[in-house]
């Protein structure tokens, strides 16, 4: 195959470039729904534990309402801003997708620093992940969702030096529309947090 | 529980798509032997074992005192010695077929008449995989398409493949990503540090650099399709 192939090719058409992105789009679904299944493992797996624990063991005493509230409200916003941004680079506005993508960072940063404060509370008030079943599922759900926050905030960054150095090409509105499935992905998986771990937690 | 229900598996896998990896079977004999050694080795190295469970034995001991449990231990022994011979014969197995290579290799392409569409490719298939698209009407498209015979046009008519270019990011991030989990588990910090930014590294090379692909152009297709299977109309069949 090497002898018949030319060294480097270059894509010749809008049909080819299509297949292409659609290809890439259609892979990133599939990842999509692999790590939906390793959430569902990981919601099954604290349903499990906090439903067979007794009364007064679960996460109830330590859940701070107005933190969860505030951590709902800036990554709802940030889906927000980043909605802004990807309608910013169809237009296509680059420079404002950047100022969007901006605002969706320190969002998600908020979001963060507010998630690893609740955990830094939890741990010096003696409730780390070793301190029961529920409280190492409470962390793996929770800690992988902030895992996936913190790389898409790489992302982010990343994806705003893509779009100043190239501006709006096929591939940076390709991979905008990624991340934006990936991030919206990521408030689905924090309004399931929400319904199954505080809520519950809070009656 | 392993053995049985998942290693089985994986050594049937492998049995069945060797060829579809590599192009010839592998050896018949040496595999039935490495069969019934397993099988017999594992039901007695194990059934004995599970008698002993309920005796009292705990798993894993380093030395025990108890007499009763001596002569199921010693059945036990004959086992792993059973299975022992099961994995000298599937390495005789390897070592017999790549030496037979060219006398296994016919209809590699097919070699159990399959039912799955991986079969209707050459084995191993070209980098493209399929040179023209399956068109899937049914379940078991292949083996419907096998019975009636009917191939579908004679001349394929075959399209410029365009394939990402080979890249070697995807083996270092994968690499680092191994050594990275490897330092965390054992808490090797700096080993940790250097292998995340190693795939990092890697990740933002692919990222930044451009995107490099190679185009197999139509009539380079039609010569590897006819070198491949040059007696087969199969694959033009699904187009």
């Amino acid at each position: 195959m090497r002898e018949a192939a030319a060294d480097d090719a270059t894509i010749d058409s809008e049909d080819e470039s299509r297949a292409i992105i659609e290809q890439r789009e259609f892979g990133f679904w599939l990842y999509l729904m692999s790590d939906a299944i390793i959430f569902a493992l990981l919601f099954a797996t604290y349903a499990v534990m906090a439903r067979s624990a007794g009364p007064g063991a679960g996460i109830g005493e330590f859940v701070s309402l107005p933190r969860v509230a505030a951590e709902t409200a800036v990554l709802l916003a940030s889906s927000l801003s980043f909605g802004l941004a990807s309608f910013a680079l169809e237009k296509p506005d680059s420079k404002r997708a950047i100022v969007w993508l901006a605002v969706t960072f320190v969002l998600g940063g908020i979001f963060l620093a507010l998630e690893l404060s609740e955990f830094s509370g939890l741990i010096a008030a003696g409730a780390g992940p070793d301190r029961s079943g529920i409280f190492s599922a409470f962390f793996t759900l929770l800690g992988t969702h902030g895992l996936h926050v913190a790389m898409g905030l790489c992302w982010i960054l990343i994806l705003a030096v893509q779009l100043r150095l190239q501006g709006p090409s096929t591939n940076t509105l390709s991979r905008l529309r990624r991340l934006g499935l990936f991030w919206h992905f990521l408030d689905i998986v924090w309004i399931g947090i929400y319904s199954v771990v505080y809520l519950p937690a809070l009656v | 529980m392993l053995i049985p229900g998942a290693l089985f598996g994986y050594f049937a896998g492998v049995q069945y798509w060797f060829p579809k990896a590599f192009g010839f079977r592998l050896e018949r004999r040496w595999g039935v032997r490495a069969f019934w050694a397993w099988i017999v080795g594992f039901y007695l190295a194990f059934m004995p074992l599970y008698v002993l469970g309920f005796m009292g034995m705990p798993r894993r001991m380093e030395h025990y005192d108890t007499p009763a449990w001596q002569p199921l231990l010693i059945v036990a022994a004959l086992g792993a010695i059973a299975i022992f011979a099961g994995i000298v014969c599937m390495i005789v197995q390897l070592v017999v077929s790549i030496r037979n290579r060219a006398a296994l290799a016919d209809s590699a392409d097919d070699p159990w008449d399959g039912r799955t569409l991986e079969w209707a490719t050459s084995s191993p298939p070209a980098p493209y995989n399929f040179a023209l698209l399956p068109h899937v009407a049914s379940v078991d498209a292949f083996a419907v398409a096998k019975a009636s015979g009917g191939f579908g046009p004679d001349q394929p008519k075959y399209r410029d493949i365009l394939l990402p270019a080979d890249t070697s990011v995807g083996m270092i991030i994968g690499g680092s990503a191994f050594v990275f989990g490897f330092a965390m588990v054992w808490h090797i910090w700096w080993l940790a540090i250097l292998a995340g930014c190693c795939g990092w590294a890697a990740l933002l090379v692919r990222m930044f650099g451009e995107e490099r692909f190679v185009r197999i152009p139509a009539d380079a297709v039609a010569a590897i399709e006819a070198e491949r299977r040059p007696d087969s109309t199969l694959v033009e069949g699904f187009a």
